[in-house]
C-alpha cells in the first residue's frame, strides 16, 4: 500500500497569550503530521492545551492578544503547502472555513438561539452552495435529517434550538458543520455535556459517518475510552506540550513516557473493562 | 419496607418532592414539577450506596431532603429511627451533625476569605463548644493526616489549592464532626482521572476506618459500579433498580438500566 498523502503539518507551534502586562506561554513546540483519512485524538487532562491547539488551527484565537510562532501547514490542491500563519487574520478565517468543519463541546454556541433551525441551517447551506433553489435546499435538509437521525421532519425545522433536546441540538450542529465540504473535521469534546445514552449515540453516529466519508478527523477529548473507540492516532498533551504521540494501539499498550503510563493506569482503574483489570 | 434491618441508618419511604411552577407574567404560572416521584430505600451502616443517574433526574433534590435542606412534599425520612421530615429546624439542629455533605464545587461551601485552619475549626467550635484548644488541634492534625493533607495547608486560603486538594479539605471538614452518614454529591465529576482515583480511595478508606455510611452520587456508571457496595439507579425522579452492582447491571435489569449499561465506554490498555 502506498503511503497516504500528508494533509496537515503543525511545526514547532508556540503560543503566548498576552493579558495586560502578563504573558502566558500556553503552547510549547507542538509538532505533528496528519495524513489523509487518519483519525487523530488529542488527549490530556484539563488545561493541557487541547483546545488551544485546536483554536490555533481553526484560527479562533483573538488576534490582538495572541502571539503565534511556528507553522500550521495545510496541503493545497496543487501539491504545495499553505502556512496559515503566513496569511492575514481575515484571509486565515476564510481559508479555515473552506478547509475545516468544526464541532464544539456546546452545540448551543454553534446554533443561534434566536433563529429557527430551518433558517440557520438553510443559510449555512447557501454559504457553501449559493445556487441551490429553495425546493432543493429543503429536500437536502430533509435528507440530511434522515441520515443524522434527526426526527420530526418539517416540524422540528420550525423550532428554536432551546425547544429541542441536547442530543438533537448536537446532531443538528454536526449536520450543519458538515455542510461545509471541508476535508478536515475537528471536534472539541463534542459529547462531554450530553447524557450517557446520547453520548454513545452521537459517537456511534460520527463513527458511521466516517466509514462513508473520507474525512480526516481530529478529535479532542479527556475520555480515553471514547478516543480508543474512534481514533487510530493519538497525541497526549500536558502543560501545553506534547508528551507522546503515535498510534492509539502503541500508546495504550506500550506507553513509553511515565506520564502516559500513569494516565493509562488511572484510566483503566476508572473505566477499564473487567478483563483489563485482572 | 416495614421491617428494617437493625443496621439501617437512613430510611426513606415514598418520598415525593414537587416544586411549584414559576410565575410567568402577571397571572400565568408554569406547571408544577415533580422532581422526586415516590422514592423508597434504606441505607445501612458502613456501606457505600451509589446513587447513579443522568443530570436532572433528581439526585441532588433527594440529597437535600436527606440533609433537611429541602422538605419533602410527602413521604417519610428516618435518620437513626427518628422521623425528620416534619421536624422544625430547631429540633433537627441536634441531629444535623450526624449527616454531612460534600458538594461538586468545593468553593460553594468553603468561605474564600478564611484560612483552612479557620475552616476546619469552625464546625468543631459549633458542635463541641466545650472542646479544649488542644483537643481541637489534635483532631485537626489527625484528620489532615487521614485525608493526606500536609500540615502547612492550615495557613493557606482555598484559592491556593487545586480542585482535588480542595475536595480533600471538604471531606476532612465534613468528617471532623464524626458524622454517621456522608453524602458526596458529584464530588469527583470536575476532577482529572488520577485525582478521581485518589479521592475515591480516600472515601473508601474513611468508610472502612470509621464505619461510615456514604451516599455517593454520580452520573458515571463505571465509577458507581467500581466503588458501590450497593447501587441505586434513578431516572426522572424514580428508582429503577437497587442492589449490588452485579445485580443491578445484570442482563435482567430494567430496560433503562440496560440502555445505560450498554452506553458505557470502556478502555483497555497496558502500563
Ligand atoms: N486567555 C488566557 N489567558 C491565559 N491563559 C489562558 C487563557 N486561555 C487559556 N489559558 C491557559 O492555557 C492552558 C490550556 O488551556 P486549554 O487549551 O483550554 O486546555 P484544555 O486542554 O483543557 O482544552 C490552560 O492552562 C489555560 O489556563
Ligand atoms: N428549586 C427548584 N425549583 C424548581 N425546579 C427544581 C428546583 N431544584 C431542582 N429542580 C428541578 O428538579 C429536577 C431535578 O434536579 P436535581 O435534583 O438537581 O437533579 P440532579 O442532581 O440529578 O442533576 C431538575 O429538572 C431541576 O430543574
Ligand atoms: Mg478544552
Ligand atoms: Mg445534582
Amino acid at each position: 500500500m502506498t503511503e497516504k498523502k500528508e494533509i496537515l503539518r503543525i511545526e514547532n507551534l508556540n503560543i503566548t497569550i498576552k493579558n495586560g502586562s502578563k504573558r502566558f506561554h500556553v503552547l510549547k513546540d507542538v509538532s505533528f503530521t496528519v495524513r489523509e483519512g487518519e483519525r487523530w485524538a488529542i488527549a490530556g487532562e484539563s488545561g493541557a492545551g487541547k483546545s488551544m491547539t485546536m483554536n490555533a488551527m481553526t484560527s479562533l484565537l483573538p488576534e490582538e492578544s495572541t502571539e503565534m510562532t511556528g507553522k500550521i501547514l495545510f496541503s493545497t490542491k496543487d501539491g504545495g503547502w499553505q502556512d496559515l500563519l503566513a496569511l492575514s487574520y481575515k484571509e486565515r478565517r476564510k481559508f479555515v472555513s473552506e478547509q475545516i468543519a468544526i464541532i464544539f463541546q456546546d452545540s448551543i454556541n454553534a446554533l443561534n438561539p434566536n433563529e429557527r433551525i430551518m433558517k440557520q441551517w438553510g443559510e449555512t447551506i447557501r454559504l457553501h452552495r449559493p445556487s441551490l433553489s429553495q425546493a432543493e435546499l429543503e429536500n437536502h435538509i430533509l435528507d440530511q435529517m434522515d441520515i443524522f437521525g434527526i426526527r420530526g421532519g418539517r416540524e422540528t425545522l420550525q423550532h428554536f434550538p432551546d425547544q429541542l433536546s441536547g442530543g438533537m441540538r448536537q446532531r443538528i450542529a454536526i449536520a450543519m458543520a458538515l455542510e461545509s465540504q471541508a476535508r478536515i473535521l475537528i471536534a472539541d469534546e463534542p459529547t462531554t455535556s450530553l447524557d450517557a445514552i446520547s453520548q454513545r449515540n452521537t459517537i456511534e453516529f460520527i463513527r458511521k459517518l466516517l466509514e462513508t466519508k473520507q474525512w480526516t478527523l481530529l478529535f479532542i477529548s479527556h475520555n480515553l475510552g471514547i478516543l480508543q473507540s474512534m481514533c487510530d492516532h493519538i497525541i497526549i498533551m500536558k502543560d501545553g506540550a506534547i508528551v507522546e504521540q503515535g498510534t492509539t494501539d502503541d500508546l495504550f499498550y506500550h506507553p513509553k513516557e511515565p506520564y502516559t503510563r500513569q494516565l493509562v493506569r488511572e484510566t483503566m482503574k476508572i473505566m477499564g473493562s473487567s478483563e483489563a483489570l485482572v | 419496607m416495614n421491617e428494617s434491618r437493625s443496621d439501617s441508618i437512613v430510611k426513606v419511604i415514598d418520598v415525593i418532592k414537587t416544586f411549584p411552577g414559576a410565575r410567568k407574567g402577571l397571572i400565568g404560572r408554569s406547571p408544577d414539577f415533580t422532581a422526586v416521584k415516590g422514592v423508597s430505600f434504606e441505607m445501612y451502616r458502613g456501606e457505600l450506596l451509589g446513587l447513579l443517574g443522568e443530570s436532572g433526574c433528581g439526585k441532588s433534590t433527594l440529597a437535600k431532603m436527606l440533609m433537611h435542606l429541602l422538605l419533602p412534599t410527602s413521604g417519610e425520612i428516618h435518620l437513626n429511627g427518628v422521623q425528620i421530615q416534619d421536624m422544625p429546624e430547631s429540633s433537627f439542629r441536634k441531629l444535623r451533625r450526624q449527616i454531612q455533605m460534600v458538594y461538586q464545587n468545593p468553593f460553594d461551601c468553603l468561605d474564600p476569605s478564611m484560612r483552612i485552619k479557620g475552616l476546619l475549626e469552625e464546625p468543631l467550635k459549633i458542635w463541641y463548644p466545650d472542646m479544649t484548644e488542644e483537643t481541637r488541634q489534635e483532631k485537626i492534625d489527625n484528620i489532615l493526616e487521614e485525608c493526606g493533607l500536609p500540615q502547612n495547608c492550615l495557613s493557606k486560603y482555598p484559592k491556593e489549592f487545586s480542585g482535588g486538594q480542595l475536595q480533600r479539605i471538604s471531606i476532612a471538614r465534613a468528617l471532623l464532626v464524626e458524622p454517621q452518614v456522608l453524602i458526596a454529591d458529584e464530588i469527583i465529576s470536575a476532577l482529572d482521572v488520577s485525582i478521581q482515583n485518589q479521592i475515591l480511595n480516600l472515601l473508601i478508606r474513611m468508610k472502612e476506618r470509621h464505619h461510615l455510611s456514604i451516599l455517593f452520587i454520580t452520573h458515571d456508571l463505571s465509577v458507581a459500579r467500581r466503588v458501590s457496595d450497593r447501587v441505586m439507579v434513578m431516572q426522572s425522579g424514580e428508582i429503577k433498580g437497587i442492589g449490588t452492582p452485579d445485580q443491578v447491571f445484570s442482563e435482567q435489569s430494567d430496560p433503562y438500566i440496560k440502555d445505560l449499561t450498554s452506553a458505557v465506554f470502556t478502555f483497555s490498555g497496558r502500563a
